[in-house]
């Protein structure tokens, strides 16, 4: 009983942390021209690849690996979380603090395994697919926002957490919801002796 | 304040006397010169070797800059080294900043006195002149020696 | 004021080194280390901060007690008093942080005394190792002051370092512009 009450309490402390970080200390940008930025990103790789859309998921996948291990320090440096003890708690940070501070939305955390080492995050409101509207060559095989993927799986890598990130359905592509699936494949125990993960 | 254990090491990098508390609050437990902690005296006497001579190639001026004490997020480790080559190492937790008096006084009270004083106990430990491989080594294994020891240290084990 | 302030990467490679010298210091007698030496210093620290795990003591161990790990939140003070809103990279408002954080670094060494100088080593949770070598002439630094200074350095570099696009990861730090804000922000301790 007791422990679960203070589970709560973290929750909320992460909460709240995430909106203190978000609303007090980020400089923000406008929301439009991110949008179109990373529009005009998928659309010329489209252009580049002529149309050819795996090779778009992937190179979308690996720019976001790019950006997530340096996002990472960044993270950290803000909000100097400590190391997470399972994936609940990854999970948690993850959609209250992270996509908070970074996106200014919190998706939901469901579909735990048995295990516990894999979980869906399931996003509202997608800021980097606001007006977009897939043509139907792509709505069968385009992954939109891939980047997030390849942004968790970069980020995670760097806190030793070896993940798989993979998008399970998307609303672009007509599905009800947009449903993002994270699952632990190993902890990379080479890490510095600092503390117990 | 709490003292986990207590080494010294010769000029010839081996280790020729350890005692260790396992329980911070009997005095009395733990182990004197055991096997179990020659792994132990390697990586300590490693450990505190490369920091000493790192710190003495960055250090400047004509001053002999001497490494003091080495802290971790558990613990702390103090040393005391003398000219004649002989480290004193105290494993301890934060209460105390500094332990260099009281290693002094274990090198100038007790060792000196019934070690280098005592004309029938080596001075140099080493089986023979040319040994540095940390093969042919005794230890310490004088009564006098370790009896002092523990009457001046055990006070200071107690939390 | 730090003597000297390093960046060793996950590897143990030094990606970045700056001296700062008061004026007071005699040049003579001052033998410069080496960028060998420096080279050498990092790797060093490297691998006794990984020792240093393993050397727990027994009693420790048996112990499993966690230790208090907080390290108090110390303002920065802002004597030339520069630009009133300063800007500080991605960082709103006039710090970098406001609150007391944990350390991370929980078995690793923290700090090396020795008779002229202590070094602080502050480990981020990726690996990186930020050191700064403070002289002992000052009473004011102590532990904490460092520890805050050197998450501040921490944020300084993933503002500037992370998100230059044409820096390689683990390679040696070459912005001018982390350089700029490091030495600003060392004017202020």
């Amino acid at each position: 009983m007791s422990s679960k009450s203070s589970g709560s309490a973290q929750l909320r402390s992460l909460k709240i942390m995430g909106e203190d970080v978000w609303k007090n200390r980020t400089e923000k940008v406008n929301a439009e021209l991110f949008t179109l930025t990373y529009g005009s990103i998928v659309s010329q790789l489209c252009i580049d690849y002529q149309r050819d859309f795996q090779k778009v998921n992937k190179q979308l996948f690996s720019m976001g690996y790019n950006i997530g291990v340096r996002l990472i320090e960044d993270f950290l440096a803000k909000t100097a979380l400590p190391r997470c003890e399972n994936m609940v708690k990854t999970s948690e940070a993850i959609s209250k603090c992270a996509f908070k501070i970074f996106l200014n939305m919190t998706p939901q955390v469901t579909n735990f395994s048995p295990e516990k080492d894999a979980f869906s995050l399931i996003i509202d409101e997608n800021p980097l697919s606001d007006f977009v509207e897939l043509p139907m060559d792509a709505m069968k095989q385009l992954w939109y926002s891939n980047i997030l993927c390849g942004v968790l799986k970069g980020a995670l890598q760097m806190v030793q957490l070896e993940c798989d990130v993979w998008f399970i359905s998307d609303v672009l592509k007509g599905d009800a919801h947009t449903e993002l699936r994270i699952k632990l494949n190993k902890v990379l125990k080479d890490e510095i002796p600092i503390g117990e993960d | 304040m709490a003292i986990y254990s207590f080494w010294i090491f010769d000029r010839h990098c081996n280790c020729i006397f350890d005692r260790e508390w396992t329980l911070s609050s009997n005095s009395s437990s733990g182990t004197v010169n055991s096997k179990q902690n020659e792994e132990t005296a390697k990586l300590l006497y490693g450990m505190v070797f490369s920091l000493r001579s790192m710190t003495q190639k960055v250090s400047s001026g004509p001053l002999k800059n001497e490494i003091k004490s080495i802290a971790t997020g558990k613990y702390r480790i103090h040393v005391y080294c003398t000219a004649s080559g002989l480290q004193f190492v105290l494993i301890t937790d934060f209460k105390q900043q500094s332990y260099t008096e009281v290693l002094q006084y274990i090198y100038s009270h007790i060792y000196v006195k019934y070690v280098a004083h005592n004309l029938f106990s080596a001075y140099d430990f080493a089986d023979n002149k040319n040994e540095t491989r940390g093969q042919g080594f005794r230890k310490i294994a004088n009564r006098n020696f370790v009896q002092s020891l523990e009457s001046f240290l055990s006070p200071m084990i107690v939390q | 004021m730090p003597q000297a302030v390093l960046v060793i990467n996950k590897s143990g490679g030094l990606i970045y080194h700056r001296d700062f010298e008061e004026v007071e210091v005699e040049v003579e007698d001052r033998n410069k280390p080496s960028s060998n030496d420096l080279l050498i210093l990092a790797s060093t620290l490297h691998s006794t901060f990984a020792i240093a795990s393993q050397l727990t003591p027994k009693a420790i161990q048996l112990q499993q007690q966690p230790l208090p790990n907080l390290v108090p939140y110390v303002p920065m003070i802002d004597p030339d008093n520069l630009v009133p809103r300063k800007k500080l990279g991605s960082f709103k408002g006039d710090d970098y942080f406001k609150e007391p954080f944990q350390n991370w670094n929980k078995s690793g060494i923290r700090s090396i005394k020795t008779d002229q100088f202590t070094v602080y080593i502050y480990q981020s949770l990726t690996g990186l190792k930020l050191v700064a070598m403070v002289s002992n002439r000052s009473d004011t630094i102590n532990e904490t002051v460092v520890n805050n200074l050197l998450r501040r350095i921490y944020c300084l570099y993933s503002d500037y370092v992370m998100k230059d696009p044409f820096y390689s990861l683990e390679m040696p730090i070459k912005s001018e512009l982390f350089d700029t804000k490091l030495r600003n922000l060392v004017k202020q301790l």
